[in-house]
């Protein structure tokens, strides 16, 4: 077997920094930054709308959620109201018919006559006004 | 290295036989198979988009109609018949919510043993049950309309598929009170006689709608479709009746038919001035010998004629006097009897000929005396007369199955009409017909077309009166008033003493006339109808009343009828508040102070 062989690197240029001695140009004040690139920017802000969009969707499919389920819980009570709005009419109506029954001079006859021992009436007495003497 | 130990070599397998294989056939190359495959799927697209513009765009409406129509459930809301209230706003007629009792076959497991269980309670045959839960249908009523306490039992057997449905049913609460003025109604709630059926239109409400989406389950979908259209109630109808006048009136008429045997009865109570009418009994005698009578199954009073007889008689004196035939001072020669053409009349009680004033003629219901005047009279102005005071021609009630009275044409008349029709033979009328002459002499000769009801008001108040009654003169007051004084000559000493009443001037008329045949021409032998017609006060009339009672026994109008209308009146001004007359020139009251005949105070002696 042959023993591995490796390139050798290659050594790095020197570069000499901004405030470094150049062969005796003017110092220029200028430094290196990072190169920026000009789509980072909208990336940020594209990123930032994404997650915004995609917050407000999520709350507002929950809103949605919440807003049916309000409705529905609603619905069911309108639902049950209305049950007894139709129970009371009815109860109304029922009271409404027994106070007409025992309104009717049939019922209030047979009462009178049977339970309170009354007897019909007779007929208007007429009595006969006499003058005053000497008027 | 070497290796030291070896691995054992597998065996070789069995060589197979190999059969050559048939020729490869030259295959597509993989960019031609990509393109296939790429239109394809472009085609299966396409297709998939057609289909979805086809739904989407083109037959979007359709599609939404149809899954619409499997969602949405109209479900139809029963409307409430109006009320039907006295002239004081006490239910005579209403509707309220009643429980049916219906069935889906389908879903009923023993029909045999739920028909057993539901026929007693249901008061239904047990066949007839168990082939209704039997048949092949999805809905079968089994009962409509029960009682409150019937539909707990029912609901308590918690059958399956027996269920339940509500809708309005008709009450009386005033029991048969005025049942045949009031009419019938159908199993759906549709007027079948009587004022249900004259005021159907304005009774029946309007059926409302309930659109409502539903899931498959049928519950309702919360946030779906909801529209309703509430029903509307049926106006509300307020009669002219008084409910205790009414119900007295049924009360005391049963009791008299009870009292002679009568077979029907009729009793009307109005008010003269407005025409109103307070009190319509109609009733007949009942099916079992000794029970009591019950409301007949029509308005007698206006659909059933009969003979008048003397009570008719206010008519040809009436006519006489307007045409200025006869005076109230005037007097006639009458023997006991009298023939026309063919036939003799006679009165009732023999009696010596002699000259009698016409206030005698009416006071013993001369039938002889008044042919007499009749014959002075004319056919052509009796005939007319009679036809001014309204018979011959329904009333203004236009009530279902009112009859217009037989009244012939002069033309028609036989020799012997002369001698009948003065006298309220060889005509027909209807209770009503005959209480209008003496509306018409109580209001001073004018007439007022009768009514039954006095306003239409729907749910909100909004009340119509019906239009205003007929008002026509017939005769002049000067006759109006003299004939009124003949009236009450009648009752004070006539042959309707019994309908006098303490502290009142009673004026009317009794009337005692063969019936009529059912089976052929002629009259039933020992068959009468008896009749008193009167106002009270005679003076300033309130109430008038006609009281008609069907072979009574005995049969005489004084004897029977009279004493009827007594009580109606007696009870009727007190309930009304009717003033007694007061006592003018001395202590006497009213009713004793005898009523003055002859002529009229503003005629000359």
């Amino acid at each position: 077997m042959t023993a591995p062989w490796a390139r050798p690197r290659p050594t790095p240029l020197e570069v000499p920094g901004p405030s470094g001695p150049l062969s005796g140009r003017p110092q220029r004040h200028l430094r290196v930054v990072r190169p920026v690139h000009p789509g980072v920017k909208a990336r940020r802000r594209a990123r930032l709308l994404t997650t915004v969009l995609a917050t407000l969707a999520c709350v507002g499919l929950f809103a949605i959620v919440g807003l049916r389920v309000v409705l529905a819980q609603g619905q069911a009570e309108a639902d049950r109201l209305a049950v007894q709005v139709e129970q009371v009419q009815a109860e109304q109506q029922r009271l409404r018919l027994l106070v007409a029954e025992r309104e009717s001079p049939r019922v209030i006859v047979a009462a009178a006559l049977d339970r309170l021992g009354m007897a019909p009436v007779g007929p208007t007495a007429h009595l006969q006004a006499v003058p005053a003497a000497g008027r | 290295m070497t290796a030291t130990a070896t691995a054992p070599r597998p065996r070789p397998r069995p060589r197979r036989q190999v059969h050559p294989r048939p020729a490869a056939r030259p295959t597509a190359s993989p960019r031609a198979r990509l393109l296939v495959l790429l239109v394809g799927m472009s085609l299966a697209f396409a297709a998939v988009a057609v289909r979805l513009t086809d739904i989407q765009v083109v037959s979007a409406e359709r599609y939404a109609v149809f899954g619409q129509s499997q969602r949405l459930v109209s479900v139809v809301l029963p409307a409430e018949r109006g009320s039907i209230l006295d002239r004081n706003g006490a239910e005579l007629a209403i509707s309220a919510r009643a429980q049916t009792v219906w069935a889906n076959p389908k879903l009923v497991r023993d029909p045999a043993g739920a028909a057993r269980q539901l026929a007693p309670l249901l008061g239904i045959g047990e066949g007839d049950l168990r082939d209704r839960l039997s048949s092949d249908a999805g809905f079968v009523y089994l009962a409509r309309k029960v009682d409150d306490r019937i539909a707990a039992e029912v609901k308590a057997m918690n059958l399956p598929g027996v269920a339940f449905l509500e809708e309005p049913r008709r009450h009386e609460p005033a029991g048969s009170l005025a049942a045949p003025v009031l009419g019938r109604v159908g199993l759906d709630d549709e007027g079948l006689s009587g004022l249900e059926l004259l005021y159907e239109k304005e009774l029946t409400g309007q059926l409302g709608e309930l659109l409502v989406e539903r899931d498959p389950t049928g519950a309702d979908i919360a946030a779906g479709v909801r529209q309703l259209r509430p029903s509307q109630r049926g106006r509300q109808v307020t009669l002219t009746i008084d409910r205790e006048m009414q119900y007295e009136t049924e009360r005391a008429l049963g009791a008299q038919m009870a009292a002679t045997n009568a077979k029907g009865g009729i009793a009307v109570v109005m008010d003269p001035r407005s025409g109103e009418i307070l009190a319509m009994a109609n009733l007949v005698a009942g099916t079992r010998t000794g029970s009591a009578p019950v409301p007949s199954a029509d308005n007698m009073a206006v659909t059933r004629v009969y003979e008048p007889g003397s009570v008719n008689k206010v008519i040809t004196m009436a006519a006489a006097l307007e045409e200025g035939v006869i005076t109230p001072t005037g007097r006639l020669n009458v023997p006991d009897t009298y023939k026309v053409a063919d036939a003799t009349f006679k009165d009732d009680e023999t009696h010596e000929p002699g000259w009698w004033s016409v206030a005698e003629i009416m006071s013993h219901s001369s039938n002889v005396g008044t042919i007499m005047i009749g014959q002075q009279l004319g056919k052509a102005r009796l005939d007319r007369y009679l036809r001014e005071f309204g018979l011959g021609t329904p009333t203004a009630l236009d009530f279902p199955g009112e009859s217009g009275g037989i009244l012939l044409d002069p033309d028609k008349w036989s020799g012997t009409s002369m001698g009948t029709m003065p006298i309220g033979q060889g005509l027909a009328v209807t209770a009503l017909q005959m209480l209008g002459p003496y509306n018409t002499i109580a209001n001073g000769g004018m007439s007022v077309s009768p009514t039954l009801v006095r306003s239409v008001s729907d749910a909100s108040g909004k009340s119509q009166a019906p239009p205003e009654p007929e008002r026509r003169r017939v005769v002049s007051p000067a006759t109006a008033e003299t004939v009124s004084r003949l009236l009450a000559g009648a009752v004070s000493e006539g042959t309707g003493t019994a309908a006098r009443i303490d502290g009142y001037t009673v004026a009317g008329k009794t009337g005692t006339a063969s019936k009529a045949r059912e089976d052929g021409p002629g009259y039933a032998p020992g068959a009468y109808v008896a009749s008193f017609v009167g106002f009270v006060p005679a003076e300033a009339p309130r109430l008038s009343a006609i009281v008609v009672l069907d072979e009574p026994t005995p049969y005489y109008g004084g004897l029977v009828a009279a004493p009827l209308f007594a009580e109606l009146a007696r009870y009727g001004v007190r309930h009304f508040g009717v003033p007694p007359k007061p006592p003018v020139g001395g202590p006497l009251a009213p009713a004793l102070a005898p009523v003055t005949l002859g002529p009229a105070p503003t005629s000359k002696p």
